[in-house]
């Protein structure tokens, strides 16, 4: 159960990505960020790899990103370092008001429904890197 | 009076001397660069440097870039922060690809040079905060040496122009 947790939360926040993108496309990016967490989570877990263990001294974000970074080394991906940096950004974005000026969160990825979009298809495509789709 | 050329750079120090006088000028930054110990590795400091000014020459739209070791001393985990000329305007994808690209590609040659873990992230910042000890390169060090050395220069020697 401890693995098949992660796999379960990946699916159920990327499902509620779905359900709210319409009228909370700012959570529907942040839930992709999340849903995408757990999906490295699980990775890692089916791995053996503990990621807290191997970044003791770092928060959980930067023990993620960081394992994130060596795995995209180790599979000679750079395009999965990319897009997982890309995922966090999007959802800082839409959680502080990151580089959102003069208007609020909703309202901006609201009229920038293609970042919206781009959010599943870098969640879709770190799938596919992971190979558990 | 015969001035004799000799201006250096040191610790953030800009000395000058002369046949007659010598002085120095504390440059006017809000800059303390991290500065490669034995503990360091120069090599990767100067890569890290490197990076920062092809960033900087990257595109236009890029006003300054400041590379910031967000867990010094250890300089392993670098936040590229990329201020932009316009703050109201996003990159182009296309750019912001490219910066990111660049910056990957300089943190697994570090990596592979290096032999060392090195986790570099690129931030877009709308401005820059008061650090100390934890700037490892700055894109405008160098602008703001030569506008200190001008300054100095001209306080003293009002015809005194330095290229």
């Amino acid at each position: 159960m401890n693995r098949e947790r992660y796999l379960l939360q990946a699916k159920s926040n990327e499902n509620a990505a779905h359900s709210v993108e319409n009228a909370y496309p700012d959570w529907t990016v942040t839930m992709c960020f999340y849903s995408a967490l757990h999906w490295v989570e699980y990775y890692a877990s089916q791995h053996g790899d503990d990621i807290k263990s191997q970044f003791q001294e770092k928060s959980p974000h930067d023990s993620r990103r960081g394992y994130v970074r060596k795995l995209a080394k180790k599979l000679d991906n750079k395009r999965l370092e990319k897009l997982y940096n890309q995922l966090e950004d999007a959802s800082q974005q839409a959680r502080y008001l990151e580089r959102i000026k003069y208007t609020s969160a909703i309202e901006h990825f609201k009229n920038h429904q293609s970042e919206v979009n781009a959010s599943f298809e870098k969640l879709q495509e770190i799938k596919d890197i992971l190979g558990i789709s | 009076m015969n001035l004799k050329s000799n201006s250096t750079k040191t610790n953030s120090v800009l000395s000058f001397k002369s046949n007659e006088i010598t002085w120095s000028h504390r440059a006017s930054s809000d800059l303390n660069l991290v500065k490669p110990d034995k503990s360091t590795n120069s090599n990767s400091v100067l890569e890290i440097k490197r990076l920062v000014k092809e960033l900087i020459q990257l595109t236009r739209e890029v006003r300054r870039v400041r590379a910031v070791a967000t867990s010094f001393p250890d300089i392993h985990w670098i936040d590229f922060q990329i201020q932009l000329k316009d703050t109201d305007t996003d990159l182009l994808d296309e750019t912001w690809e490219r910066i990111q690209d660049l910056i990957i590609d300089y943190e697994w040659k570090l990596i592979d040079e290096s032999a060392e873990e090195w986790y570099f992230r690129p931030q877009i910042v709308d401005g820059f905060y008061p650090l100390k000890d934890r700037v490892v390169a700055d894109s405008s060090e160098e602008q703001q040496m030569k506008t200190s050395t001008l300054k100095t220069w001209s306080c003293f020697y009002p015809n005194l122009i330095v290229l």
